[in-house]
């Protein structure tokens, strides 16, 4: 659900340098099923990951990596810190998947 | 594995393979209909590679992968730069390079690998269709060329 409008109308003290719009993208859906999350920017990364888990029934997760989508590439996101900690603002797409298979 | 129930399988997992995720991961879906999966990947500065899994009786087994050119031929040179589970080698059964990697039906048939058998992985969130093809498109990423 993207909060930005109700959010901004309460007393216009939220700046838009406190939050990231979050899109997860995976294999089973995207969550949010359409449009971008607005959360704070100090949240962990890993809040959004586990929503994004049960909203799209993913029975586990275990070795998945999380990257940002940019035009140069992917970048790798670290779950356990917040969007500040990882550099990251403004609208982000998340992808989030298995890494590298093993074998050889 | 009855083919009525290998299709429903099939057709839920790519399902979820939807035009938005390939615009975001830079795929293009040649084919979705069951039981071929033809996938492009594709990303700036790099040839694009084409894979086709054929899930025939998925997912009691896992898919047969291949590896081809843009034009949908069939690879015969390896790929430039490749990472871990790109295997340039013949296969000792499929007889052409493939993907040495836990859910293609290479590895789990390379003598090597008969005692990793797919029964482990079967239904595990990273062993859908789209795990699977996650799973290689990140190794692709790491490779050049």
């Amino acid at each position: 659900m993207n909060t930005e409008h109700s959010m901004e109308g309460e007393g216009g003290h939220e700046s838009h340098d406190h939050f990231v719009e979050v899109s997860i993208s995976t294999t089973a859906g995207f969550f949010p099923a359409e449009g971008f999350s607005r959360v704070p920017v100090n949240q962990k990364v890993d809040v959004e990951l586990q929503k994004a888990k049960e909203a799209l029934k993913i029975k586990d997760t275990a070795g998945w990596i999380a990257s940002v989508i940019t035009p140069a590439g992917k970048r790798p996101v670290d779950p356990a810190k917040t969007y500040a900690e990882n550099g990251l603002s403004g609208k982000l797409e998340i992808d989030w998947g298995p890494s590298e298979g093993g074998g050889g | 594995m009855h083919p009525a129930a290998a299709k429903a399988l099939f057709d839920a997992d790519v399902a979820m393979l939807t035009p938005a995720l390939g615009k975001r991961r830079g795929w293009t879906f040649h084919s979705l209909a069951f039981p071929l999966v033809d996938c492009s990947f594709t990303a700036s500065g790099r040839t694009p590679l084409r894979l086709r899994l054929m899930c025939i009786d998925w997912n009691e087994l896992p898919p047969e992968i291949s590896l081809h050119n843009a034009d949908g031929t069939l690879l015969t040179t390896p790929l430039a730069n490749p990472t871990g589970v790109f295997n340039g080698s013949p296969h000792p059964v499929a007889n052409r390079q493939f993907i040495c990697m836990r859910g293609s039906r290479e590895y789990h048939t390379h003598p090597s690998h008969v005692g990793d058998p797919w029964e482990n992985l079967r239904g595990h969130s990273s062993y859908t269709i789209g795990g699977i093809l996650t799973q290689i498109w990140n190794a692709w990423l790491k490779g050049t060329g």
